[in-house]
């Protein structure tokens, strides 16, 4: 017979129990499940008034190289070309550029030592949800750049890693994309701690490092380019349109408690007081957050015309459906979210997302010609009910061309030669015409979709050529 | 005064929710000694199965006694299959049920993609009384709430089963000596704990999204839960539920969400730096 556990056992074993659960909950409470794209980065450079920062005076630099053909451009190198620094709004989608000049004459096929590309992306965890399109669209990347003849005659081939949500499996993950599959470039759509975590290595192996996903702003490397929305894209040209479109002019600012709303409520003040409104409420909830009873009545109570959320996943949904009961949804007050996407609109529903406001660098429903193509390719290729390509998995897309015409134009895949090729680089791809700025971000069309009755979603107005307000200056 | 009446409805929802969550948990931890941390899984596939029922064209309201059924199924499953061989470990049971509940989340995933999915509100809108407006199926959701836990109270104080219960609390190896089946008792126990996450989860999953995820975010609060009110004593359940919501409600009020989460787990901190250990043999 085995000894009975006695009082005194029990309790210890109680403690043991605790223990771990308390640290389970500080580790919950830590926000270390940063969900989807954004977390932790580092401090914020750019003053709220520094905008403008870029001097826009070179303006009309070579015409950029047309997508599908990243063939050849002998010394017609472009020169840092800044788009117009003021975006001026138009109703009509950025117009299709056309790419006949490069059909016209079949590109060889490469052949030889491929080029490898890696791509560092969330395919588990919280943003596990935002991988599947970004597998999809590596295919895409491989053929759609053989197709046009590949990278200084050599094919290209892509690697993908996945970083599970978590910064130290990323850094494995960076690891491995170096070490083992010795990839020339890596393009990330993960968090920012994520970012953070492997960046370093990136830096030590000199490995050129594009991070295409939106996040806060403020990075800035030597070997990096950011190429993903930050909010004073998604905010400087939206927030006075959406004024102006529902009338309203008291906001209500709720977000995730971590970097990226944070920074984006920053931004958002800026742009909401310069436009005549004003900020009556701003309210953090930590990530997992599953009752917003409290919080929806502190809203009701604030009298805001309109709500700006960030929130992320399952606390975007959770927010929505238990708005509505509380008489705080959308049909009562008008939102202009930033990161809500296709996946958990979907889940909310049509009956909770109808008439909402979505601000992003782009949507599978851009009307241009290019993008139309590419849509019906894409559902072609991976079926149907395939994951809905875009934003994240878009600018994972754009990211690779932009490599590959820069390496092209440099003639080598040496990282300071593409880098210096890349600044200025100029094209229009399925996303609209984008432009790499001199902070090393990317200038790019900024949609506004609106969510109809049937749940799809209506883009209502876009931005060209949206310069991001960074200063970055590696050297 | 509306304001108030409000915060009130908000805190007995939330202590509603959280003394759902965390009533199969208490049950486990209290009468087995095992800390399943797959708990939030079990309230995972709950949520599952609310959604299964409504793309079937099932009533959300058939949906909560399906959950109950089905989540027994599971638990006792597991309980046979895994709990039973290391029951008297604490220790391998830690790390079982988070092995589990890896495991759990990545079948979800298989079976049902990592799509957020959703279960519609069956009674959209609120409802007028007390001078307030408040969301009709948070009072359906308590009410329902009041009697799951009533009812597991009244199973574990005037049935047999609930004599046999404390009995093999009070001291497992005499009571096996005296004849009583704990291997019968233990099974039923997992497997009524896994019926009332199940339920749980059918009830919460019209207020947010149904994913392979979902459970993490469950987990901690039912600790928490568990941790302030006491480890076996089913009653204790309902009393943390009640102290962290009443300090989550309360905090959010006055200032924020993010010091509401630290203020309720500063709160377990002072909590088990007090606590009197329970007496042997009590469950409710």
């Amino acid at each position: 017979m085995r000894t009975v556990p006695d009082s005194r056992s029990r309790s210890r074993l109680w403690l043991a129990a605790s223990l771990v659960a308390l640290l389970a909950l500080v580790a919950a409470a830590c926000g270390d499940s940063d969900d989807d794209t954004e977390a932790p980065a580092p401090a914020a450079p750019a003053a709220a008034d520094a905008d403008a920062a870029e001097p826009s005076d070179s303006t009309d630099a070579p015409e950029p190289e047309t997508t599908e053909a990243p063939a050849e451009p002998e010394g017609a190198e472009p020169e840092t070309t800044e788009a117009p620094a003021e975006p001026e709004p138009t109703e009509a989608p950025a117009e299709p550029e056309p790419t006949d000049t490069a059909e016209a004459q079949e590109p060889a096929a490469p052949s030889g030592e491929p080029v490898r590309i890696g791509i560092l992306f969330s395919n588990s965890g919280p943003a596990g949800v935002f991988g599947p399109p970004t597998a999809n669209i590596s295919e895409l990347i491989e053929e759609d750049i053989n197709a046009a003849g590949g990278i200084n005659g050599r094919p290209v081939e892509t690697f993908l890693a996945d970083d599970a949500t978590d910064p130290a499996v990323g850094r494995q993950a960076m690891e491995q994309l170096i070490d083992s599959d010795n990839v020339h470039v890596v393009l990330g759509t993960h968090s920012s701690a994520t970012r953070q975590a492997a960046k370093p290595l990136a830096e030590d192996a000199d490995v050129l490092y594009i991070y295409a996903a939106l996040y806060e702003g403020g990075e800035c490397s030597s070997v990096m380019f950011n190429t993903g929305e930050v909010p004073s894209q998604q905010l400087a040209p939206v927030i006075p349109w959406m004024m102006e479109e529902t009338g309203g002019r008291s906001w209500f600012l709720l977000g995730n408690d971590y970097v990226w709303p944070r920074r984006s409520f920053e931004w958002a003040r800026q742009y909401i007081e310069a436009a005549g409104g004003e900020v009556v409420g701003e309210e953090y909830v930590p990530l997992g957050t599953q009752d917003f009873s409290s919080v929806a009545q502190i809203i009701a109570g604030s009298g805001a015309d309109l709500i700006f959320p960030a929130l992320v996943g399952g606390d975007a949904i959770a927010f929505e459906t238990q708005a509505v009961d509380f008489g705080i949804g959308q049909d009562a007050i008008p939102r202009l979210a930033n990161i809500y996407e296709e996946n958990v609109l979907g889940a909310m529903g049509p009956a909770v997302t109808a008439g909402m406001r979505v601000t992003l660098g782009y949507f599978k429903e851009v009307d241009s010609a290019l993008n139309n193509d590419f849509v019906a390719r894409y559902f072609e290729r991976f079926g149907a009910d395939a994951a809905p390509h875009m934003t994240f998995s878009s600018h994972i897309y754009d990211a690779a061309l932009l490599y590959a015409a820069a390496a092209n134009a440099a003639g080598t895949t040496d990282t300071a030669a593409v880098a210096a090729a890349m600044e200025g680089l100029s094209m229009t791809t399925p996303t609209g015409e984008i432009t790499i700025t001199g902070s090393r971000h990317l200038a790019q069309p900024i949609y506004v979709a609106e969510i109809q009755q049937d749940g799809s979603q209506l883009i209502v107005q876009s931005f060209p050529s949206v310069e991001p307000d960074e200063t970055c200056d590696p050297a | 005064m509306d304001a108030l009446t409000l915060e009130l409805l908000n805190g007995v929802s939330l202590f509603a929710i959280l003394a759902i969550v965390a009533l199969g948990l208490g049950i486990v931890f209290g009468l087995m000694g095992v800390i399943n941390l797959a708990h939030g899984e079990f309230v995972m596939l709950g949520a599952y199965v609310a959604y299964v029922a409504h793309t079937n064209g099932l009533s959300h309201w058939l949906s909560l006694p399906l959950a109950a059924v089905v989540l027994f199924v599971v638990g006792v499953v597991i309980e046979v299959g895994l709990i039973r061989r290391i029951h008297r470990r604490p220790e391998l049971t830690i790390l079982a049920t988070f092995g589990l509940s890896v495991c759990l989340r990545q079948i979800a995933e298989l079976v049902f993609s990592k799509d957020f999915q959703s279960v519609p509100n069956p009674v959209p809108g609120a409802t007028r009384a007390f001078g307030v407006l408040f969301p009709t199926y948070r009072y359906l959701l308590i009410v329902i709430v009041a009697g799951v836990v009533a009812a597991t109270l009244l199973a574990f104080t005037r049935s047999r089963f609930g004599l046999v219960v404390r009995a093999i609390v009070a001291d497992r190896d005499l009571a096996e000596s005296a004849g009583i089946r704990t291997g019968v008792t233990n099974l039923c126990a997992f497997g009524v704990g896994a019926a009332t996450a199940g339920i749980a989860g059918a009830l919460v999953a019209p207020l947010g999204a149904v994913e392979p995820q979902a459970g993490l975010a469950y987990l901690p609060g039912a600790f928490l839960v568990v941790i302030v009110g006491g480890y076996n004593r089913l009653w204790g359940v309902a009393a943390g539920a009640f102290v962290v919501a009443a300090v989550q409600t309360g905090v959010i009020h006055f200032y924020d969400a993010v010091w509401a989460q630290i203020a309720s787990l500063a709160l377990a901190v002072l909590v088990l730096q007090f606590r009197r250990p329970t007496p042997a043999g009590a469950v409710v």
